[in-house]
């Protein structure tokens, strides 16, 4: 009691109305006996990392949209863009794994001290439970980032609930609010991992301490009665000071680590995406031990022998009921217990040991969290010209206004929009790509390769430039544009972000005046062909039969289809071709000639065979085209070099 | 006085601990039957239940060779419809359109992504290392059945796969409701 220094007059105003000084001799000058040094630190140190975990925990709510199609999204924003995200995150993170650690030293110190013996066996049995809830918090809390290991890894938890017997099935859909994961799996595990798991962390925390002021710290065994009384000492400020320090080496430690390591975040989840789950360090025991465990007998590993444990931990005051404390005197306790840590340190090291990893690398299209920008693989030039010419131009033009099509489908992006291209980041075109976008945009994901659509999204990105850079027509005339000679050689790898310099690789072909169209070959098949490829066939498909656009274009026709065919004429398909049709099909005139419109109509008769023959067709006109696209692109490329002068950052 | 009204206050307590569990379970028992709702719905009706779906065109399946595609089915996800995506490897036999497998990507064991490995021509799950032979008949490892064989159908000219997913950890093939 020498320390107590602060007298305030017990009429003064928060003390009439308080009674705080009460209080405060309750918490901290009251003499308590002398803790264990460094041992009960621990229990301190527990209880401020799970006030950084709830800190750190409400930040993170601010910025979280618990649900599968923004769950993902909105992790990666606080990860990337929110200031100080992925530092909070990375507390956040490593916080939980060193309440882990903390928590089974705690343990461990426990057990040594015989901090569970009469009458103190509620204070271990509440920490047993403290842990358990610190597990589910852990475990609910892995599923919020919503990225593959998240979800494969609560995929495999998940199985396993669900083999419990008997009531694994209840069990499951219990958890993951119905029969598969998804929306409602997620608005689960966050309720339980930022509501419930915490309420129920705070009301045992609250309980232990109430044990601990009741019982008292367990003090060491070495100590006789008269000793610690002679240590006595309040909590203030002496045994504070002690605390203080620990707390800042801590706090200090994890700040450096989070700083340093941030929080690993993963593509979004995909269940068609091949992934390894790994559990977490501290449940690896548990992986490894399944391993022994075959066939039928799993359950033992996942199911028996858990609960074995958790009875066993939890009821173990009920067990060993001897009043000795002293561990050298307790010899079974002492060796059932290094053995269960042995086995799980051992079997823990076995399962690093033994890791073989079957994926090389994780999955093609997972998107890493670090580079925002998607490496490319070096695709020739042409091959990107040509792939937007087979796939996007019939909508979206040659220019990628999309303007022809306006009219009739409004929804349609402006490439040369600044605003369009500043909305879309690149992963965003390439899903877009990818999934498409309801009612008109079709999926190109059976039909393109992970790299030609990044190959498109730098052919659409270079659409900003051409519209804004002054002085370059809109609409490149084939005929004036300077050609490559060589076809099969590949110029230069393509640059892989927008504006990648490359002065060293920069491309000098010999150029040659465009060869004047072979006034004697007659517009053919194959020409119409390449034309359908080119302009019809991202609605009307490879085989006309439109099939993968009727879910959203009710009425586009069946080629095949011999009544529908009968029906038309060619002068009408022609008409139709080169003016449009109903809502959807666009007006071509413009983009063909009345002839390769005619050729067009013939080709599409020809769907339905006997109706219209097809010459030999001479491949010069597909050449030509080929070099057109190559050249264009040869000088949008130059274009994007003048642009990238000033280096932009990446 | 006290012992007069000895019975009486016990009669009085035993009453107010009766009302107060009264409007604890009040409290309680909506929570309990929201939370446990989705216990409720019957599960594995023993039919399938999706329709079939496009697995893309058969023009582009390799003879020989195993293959991944991805099918996508409309489902209801919580408050949402939506499209479901799964995986399922495609084998072709021949070039007679009916000498197709599928089977389903997700290991019978516990649920991870099965995945073929044309070195060892055989299917290994990477995480508990299933696995299964060319067929998806399990060779090894802690699966409880071999992999789930889908059924499939050609029209015109593109595969027609009818989506389900079944119980993980179960010898028998219980297809789970989507």
């Amino acid at each position: 009691m020498s320390c107590r220094t602060d007298q305030s007059s017990p009429s003064g105003f928060w003390q009439e109305r308080t009674r705080w000084s009460a209080l405060k001799e309750q918490l901290f000058t009251a003499g308590a006996p002398s803790g264990s040094g460094w041992a009960a630190g621990l229990g301190w140190l527990l209880l401020f990392n799970i006030l950084i975990e709830v800190v750190t925990g409400v930040l993170l709510a601010l910025d979280y949209a618990p649900s599968s199609k923004t769950a993902w999204p909105s992790v990666r924003f606080i990860q990337q863009e929110a200031p100080l995200g992925a530092f909070i995150r990375a507390l956040h993170y490593w916080g939980a794994n060193c309440m882990i650690v903390l928590l089974l030293l705690h343990l461990v110190r426990a057990f040594i001290w015989g901090a569970y013996k009469r009458p103190r066996e509620f204070i271990w049995m509440t920490g047993v439970l403290l842990m358990f809830c610190t597990l589910g918090l852990t475990h609910t809390g892995a599923l919020l980032p919503w990225d593959q290991n998240a979800y494969w890894g609560t995929k495999v938890r998940l199985g396993i609930i669900g083999n419990t017997p008997g009531v694994g099935d209840y069990l499951r859909e219990l958890v993951q609010g119905g029969t598969q994961i998804g929306n409602r799996t997620l608005t689960r595990f966050f309720t339980l991992h930022a509501f419930v798991l915490p309420a129920m962390l705070v009301s045992l925390v609250m309980i232990l301490r109430y044990l601990l002021r009741l019982h008292g710290l367990t003090p060491p065994w070495w100590k006789s009665a008269t000793d610690l009384r002679a240590q006595e000492e309040p909590f203030w400020p002496g045994r504070a000071y002690n605390r203080a320090v620990v707390l800042l080496v801590f706090l200090v430690g994890l700040g450096v680590l989070s700083f340093l390591v941030p929080a690993p975040l993963e593509g979004q989840a995909d269940p068609t995406q091949l992934y390894e789950a790994r559990p977490e360090w501290y449940f690896l025991f548990l992986f490894q031990l399944r391993k022994y465990f075959e066939g039928p007998y799993e359950l033992v590993a996942t199911f028996v022998l858990p609960l074995i444990a958790f009875h066993a931990l939890f009821f173990w005051p009920f067990f060993d009921r001897h009043p000795q404390r002293d561990p050298w005197r307790r010899p079974v306790a002492m060796t059932l217990f290094s053995l269960g840590a042995l086995a799980l340190v051992g079997l823990t090291i076995l399962a690093i040991a033994k890791e073989g990893r079957t994926l090389v690398a994780a999955a093609p299209m997972t998107p890493k969290p670090a580079p925002p920008v998607a490496p490319i693989a070096p695709a020739q030039t042409w091959e990107l010209a040509g792939l937007y010419s087979a796939n996007c131009v019939a909508c979206h033009g040659v220019d990628g206004t999309g303007k022809e099509v306006r009219a009739k489908m409004p929804s349609i992006a402006d490439f040369t929009s600044m605003a369009w291209q500043l909305g879309h980041s690149d992963q965003t075109i390439a899903e877009l790509i990818q999934t498409g976008k309801p009612p008109l945009m079709p999926a190109f994901r059976d039909k393109l390769g992970h790299e030609q659509m990044l190959a498109l999204v730098i052919y659409i990105r270079a659409f900003s430039i051409r519209s804004t850079s002054p002085g370059f027509a809109k609409t490149v005339e084939p005929s004036t544009l300077p050609v490559a000679t060589t076809l099969q050689a590949p110029p230069a790898p393509l640059p892989t972000a927008l504006v990648a310099k490359q002065p060293e690789k920069q491309i000098k072909p010999t150029v040659q005046p465009a060869p004047t169209p072979d006034e004697t070959l007659k517009k053919t098949r194959l020409a119409a062909a390449h034309l359908f490829r080119r302009s019809c066939v991202s609605c009307h498909g490879t085989d006309g039969r439109g099939n993968e656009m009727r879910p959203i274009m009710p009425i586009i026709p069946e080629f095949t289809n011999r009544t529908w065919q009968e029906g038309r004429t060619t002068q009408q398909l022609t008409v139709s071709i080169l003016d449009g049709k109903g809502t959807l099909m666009p007006a071509f005139r413009g983009k063909v000639t009345e002839q390769q419109a005619k050729d067009l109509a013939q080709y599409v008769q020809a769907f339905v065979p006997g109706r219209v023959t097809a010459a030999e067709a001479p491949p010069s006109d597909f050449e030509q085209r080929l070099r057109e696209v190559k050249g264009e692109w040869y000088e949008l490329q130059k274009q994007m070099q003048e642009l990238s002068k000033p280096p932009r950052k990446p | 006085m006290a012992q007069m009204h000895k019975g009486r206050r016990r009669f009085l307590g035993f009453l107010s601990t009766s009302l107060f569990t009264v409007i604890g379970l009040c409290l309680a028992l909506p929570g309990l039957a929201y939370f446990g709702a989705p216990m409720r719905r019957k599960s594995a009706t023993g039919e399938f239940r999706s329709d079939f779906v496009d697995a893309g065109p058969l023009v582009d399946l390799p003879v020989g060779q195993w293959q991944l595609r991805t099918v996508e089915l409309a489902g209801q996800d919580g408050w949402e419809k939506t499209i479901l995506r799964y995986a399922v490897w495609i084998h072709r036999e021949s070039e007679s359109a009916d000498a197709i497998t599928v089977l389903s990507s997700i290991c019978p064991h516990l649920g991870c992504p099965v995945q073929w490995q044309a070195a060892r021509a055989q299917f290994v799950c990477p995480c508990h290392h299933g696995t299964f032979d060319a067929r998806g008949r399990t060779l090894a490892g802690p699966p409880p059945r071999g992999m789930d064989p889908l059924p499939f159908e050609i029209r015109s000219g593109r595969l027609w796969v009818l989506w389900n997913e079944f119980k993980t950890g179960s010898a028998e093939r219980i297809p789970v409701c989507i």
